[in-house]
């Protein structure tokens, strides 16, 4: 499994040409009229000469797609893997939109129909992967960025092979992939038949017969649970005796975690061995520094960072209750409600509210002065335990305690992604984890949003897009229209709506944000 | 200490003294390290890696703790005697030397897959108690949860090692031993969690479960499960629709449309066991009506009277303690502080019948001191050198109400251990352990 990035320079310190190790091109037996072949990037590349400018080029290109693709899904607010079907065809469309006239050497990577694939394409998009790989390495932020995106276009190709295509490539013997799967046999097969019928999800009324037909066409696969986790996540799989059971539509969940497995285990090798290649050869290390600059460059177009010295005002904890009115988004607001009805909040509440403190200019003082006056005074906590058990931790939080780190208050990406409130728990963002039902009720009743823009709301929210259901909030809120900032952090919706109720802002903070407004447009 | 001096104890008190007692003649430590240790010598990095948490008098939390080997954790132990014990992961590096390293040299490589299932999590579902209080009735909920998830764990999944163990007051924890589930990432088990949650989180108020036709095999179990006791526990121990406010809450969980049928037709009926049988005919009407207008609502009939079911008695997980590998966990055989109760193993063949609110099903700290101090003479006389005591120690537990539950864990061990010793050989170390001789 080692991962041999280090060789990737050897003999290229005299010429202008480098020199990449591939493992067998020429074994890599493509036929030119298979136009959808994807590698299993699971060899490396040896004994290819490229020029300097094409190793450039190639990696700049392959950027630009797993932007793209990044951005797209960002817009729409979603990934592939939870996108319905008829989403997929749009975000086809985009993707291709967006990329048309940009690339050269690895069109056939997106526009597979369009080209037939050579060996020099595929050759190419061999090398581009490893650059990118070895380019994004070394830190866990960037390996996961790459492997994200890595994945999402993995995805987007294996869903264009045909049923049979996919077959050949679980099947290639090239591809370590074998090892991790079992064919079901027809006695298996039909030995579990009431089970692995009664696993496939079909939402609403079923059909039987439709059932029954589809299951005798299906081929069965056999792997490990910890192979399909989407699948298992979902219950949408037959599991016995820590198996899974995939039909072949469900496959790509199987092949997705694979890939996942050797790139994320292969990078995270050869990130220790990255000081090696920075030594290695200068030209090479200034293109893999390049490409990192121009991915964060990139991603500025849609994420609008929240910017920490922005804050102006002096808040003291007192001011709390009307601010929460008047500029906290919803789930800050919610949070701090049940703080004050409850004095009291969970571990992950705690984390999410008092961080979003502290990125308003609430200091440790304060801080500390508001969750006791909470905790203690008016809640029924004795004043010891709040010594012992949460002094600690809120000091922690604004790095004076532990590692000394100065925590980020956390991201709407983060707060949507990071584990759902149970009972008693209110943390969270309220479009993503309220149900629909509790989100109407509590924008009418307790928010006083009027039904029109609670619909609005609530059609956003269905449609998975929780960030503009904040932003029309927000709107409402502050009595304006298309005020396009795209909320995305909720500090940030914090600073936007003390601008837009104070008005008034230092010029640093003005220059501040003209900064930001012009790296958006980059 | 004298007659007068024991009865001022109070009943469930937990006092140094009667620790030191427990921690000293009556604590399976030897069983307990071995199990630890899996199948590797005492003096291992798998046991010595792994981190320990002592709560002392007063509350002093003392993380981090690591012992060397066997006889270094009996001694602290001694020494110490925590009020309570929480079990952590293995580390990368022992526990104790944690300051020193960075988060890259010392993080958790191994930790049992462990479940907690805790009462007060079912606090919207049971009319009979609140919060900390148990009883027998809402304990059904445990043996329910009990039943379900370690089919799930066993047949699904395939783990063969699960160390059940009631935690001492209001729930019940799953330790699952197999190697592989030891070596499981964090992401692997959250997916296992999440495999077993049907309960959607969040919605305080309205309906948490739904369900597709057909159900998965998994849930198709439960339901069978869970159909064994239905009736008898939410109409006649419950009572869970016997006055209004416990209709209300039942009628949230029905579509819009036959709410107010429903609020008729159970106004009529005086007993919960007649309004849940009127309530299945009318779904069934429902289903089966010509007139049902679209697919759509008829489709939210089908699975009606399953997710009631489901709603009212499916386990609920804490999935904190499940996901994190560093989270701690109660040990077995700790003392509850606040009940005095042990932390016992449950038998897996009595998941379906363990009853903690029954009288002496669950022994007590003082009520095992008592027991040690009555016995004979000659085993106190040889109480002097520190070896002395403790092989004295095993041959007293024998002697109280503690050995059957000593003797479910020592069975645990034996054969969760059999994949890397020879058979034999734990069959005799069984009869070892058992025996109390080292």
């Amino acid at each position: 499994m080692e991962y041999r990035t280090t060789r990737f320079s050897l003999n290229s310190s005299s010429t202008k040409k480098t020199n990449l190790n591939s493992s067998n091109f020429s074994s890599l037996s493509i036929n030119s009229t298979n136009s959808s072949y994807i590698p299993y990037y699971d060899t490396y590349p040896e004994n290819t000469t490229i020029s300097l400018e094409l190793f450039q080029s190639l990696a700049i290109e392959r950027l630009r797609i797993l932007k793209t693709i990044e951005q797209v899904l960002a817009r729409l607010n979603t990934t592939l893997s939870v996108a319905p079907m008829n989403k997929k065809d749009e975000i086809e469309k985009l993707i291709r939109k967006e990329l048309k006239d940009k690339l050269n050497q690895l069109k056939f990577i997106i526009f597979p129909s369009f080209t037939g694939a050579l060996s020099i394409d595929l050759q190419n998009d061999i090398i581009s992967h490893y650059i990118l790989r070895l380019a994004f390495c070394p830190t866990e932020e960037e390996r996961r960025w790459f492997i994200t995106n890595e994945l999402e276009l993995f995805r987007y190709r294996f869903q264009v092979l045909t049923k049979t295509e996919q077959l050949n490539y679980l099947n290639d013997s090239s591809s370590n992939i074998k090892q991790f799967y079992e064919l079901v046999s027809d006695e298996e097969k039909k030995h579990y038949k009431e089970s692995l019928m009664s696993s496939i999800i079909i939402k609403g009324l079923t059909n039987s017969s439709t059932i029954a037909k589809s299951f005798d066409s299906t081929t069965y696969f056999r792997v490990r649970f910890q192979h399909v986790p989407d699948l298992v996540r979902k219950r949408s799989c037959f599991l016995a005796h820590g198996y899974a059971y995939v039909s072949d539509n469900d496959i790509i969940s199987f092949v997705l975690q694979h890939f996942r497995m050797n790139i994320s285990y292969q990078m995270t090798c050869s990130s220790k061995k990255y000081e090696f290649i920075q030594e290695m050869d200068t030209r090479i290390e200034l293109i893999l520094k390049m490409l990192r600059k121009k991915r964060i460059h990139g991603t500025h177009t849609t994420m609008h960072t929240f910017n920490e010295n922005e804050q102006t005002e002096t808040i003291t904890f007192d001011m709390l209750n009307s601010l929460s009115k008047r500029s906290f988004p919803l789930c800050m607001r919610y949070l701090h409600e049940q703080m004050i009805q409850q004095h009291h909040l969970k571990h992950l509440g705690r984390l999410q509210y008092r961080l979003f403190l502290k990125g308003i200019g609430l200091s440790l003082g304060e801080c500390m002065k508001f969750f006791r006056h909470e905790f203690v005074t008016n809640g029924s906590m004795n004043p010891t335990q709040f010594e012992r058990e949460h002094v600690y931790n809120i000091r922690h939080a604004y790095g004076q305690e532990g590692k000394h780190t100065s925590y980020t208050p956390y991201s709407c990406m983060k707060i949507i992604q990071d584990p759902p409130p149970s009972i008693n728990e209110y943390h969270g963002c309220p479009y993503r984890h309220w149900d629909i039902q509790t989100l109407k009720q509590r924008l009418i009743n307790n928010y006083d949003i009027n039904e029109e823009t609670t619909n609005e709301i609530i059609d956003k929210t269905k449609q998975h897009h929780y960030q503009i259901a904040c932003q029309i909030f927000f709107e409402y809120q502050h009595k304006v229209k298309n005020y396009g900032i795209g909320i995305n952090h909720p500090n940030q919706y914090f600073n936007e709506s003390r601008k837009l109720l104070t008005g008034t802002t230092t010029n640093q903070n003005t220059m501040n944000n003209s900064m930001t407004q012009n790296t958006s447009q980059i | 200490m004298s007659n007068e001096e024991k009865q001022q104890i109070d009943e469930t008190s937990v006092t140094p003294w009667n620790l030191a007692i427990y921690y000293r003649r009556i604590f399976p430590s030897h069983i307990y390290c071995k199990w630890l240790a899996y199948g590797e010598p005492a003096s291992s990095l798998q046991f010595a890696q792994r981190e320990f948490s002592f709560t002392l008098e007063n509350d002093v939390y003392r993380r981090y703790l690591s012992f060397s080997n066997h006889m270094e954790f009996e001694k602290e132990l001694i020494k110490m005697s925590p009020e309570k014990i929480d079990i952590g992961a293995v580390y990368s590096a022992k526990p104790k030397d944690h300051k020193m390293l960075s988060t890259t040299q010392f993080y958790p490589i191994e930790r049992e897959l462990v479940f907690d299932i805790d009462m007060t999590d079912y606090d919207d579902v049971r009319f009979c108690c609140r919060g900390a209080d148990i009883c027998s009735t809402c304990w059904t909920l445990m043996r329910f949860a009990m039943q379900i998830i370690d089919r799930v764990l066993h047949e699904d999944f395939g783990f063969e090692h699960r160390l059940w163990i009631y935690s001492g007051r209001r729930g019940v924890h799953c330790w699952v031993c197999d190697q592989t589930a030891r070596e499981l990432q964090s992401s692997t088990r959250q997916t296992i969690v999440e495999y077993i949650t049907i309960l959607a989180t969040g919605k305080e108020s309205s309906k948490r479960v739904t369900l597709y036709s057909p159900l998965h095999p998994s849930l198709q179990r439960a339901r069978e499960i869970i159909l064994t006791e239905f009736d008898g526990y939410a109409c006649l121990k419950q009572d869970f629709l016997g006055d209004d406010q416990r209709i209300e809450r039942f009628i949230r969980l029905v579509p819009d449309d036959s709410r107010q049928t429903l609020r008729e037709i159970f106004s009529q009926l005086t007993t919960s066991a007649e309004r849940w049988a009127a309530f299945k005919q009318h779904t069934d009407a429902m289903i089966n009506s010509v007139t049902s207008t679209t697919k759509f609502r008829k489709a939210a009939y089908t699975t009606l009277i399953d997710e009631i079911m489901f709603e009212y008695c499916y386990p609920r997980l804490d999935a904190n303690v499940t996901k994190g590998m560093n989270h701690l966990l109660k040990s077995p055989f700790s003392i509850h502080p606040k009940t005095g109760r042990v932390s016992i193993p449950i038998h897996l063949d009595s998941l379906g019948y363990f009853d903690p609110c029954k009288e002496g099903s669950v022994p007590k700290l003082n009520e095992l001191c008592q027991q040690v101090e009555q016995l004979p003479k000659q085993n106190q006389q040889n109480d002097d050198g520190f070896n002395e005591k403790i092989s004295t120690k095993q041959k007293d537990y024998n002697q109280t109400s503690l050995k059957p539950f000593i003797d479910i864990f020592a069975r645990f061990v034996q054969q969760s251990q059999t994949s890397k010793q020879n058979e034999t050989l734990a069959k005799s170390d069984l009869n070892t352990m058992l025996s109390g001789e080292i």
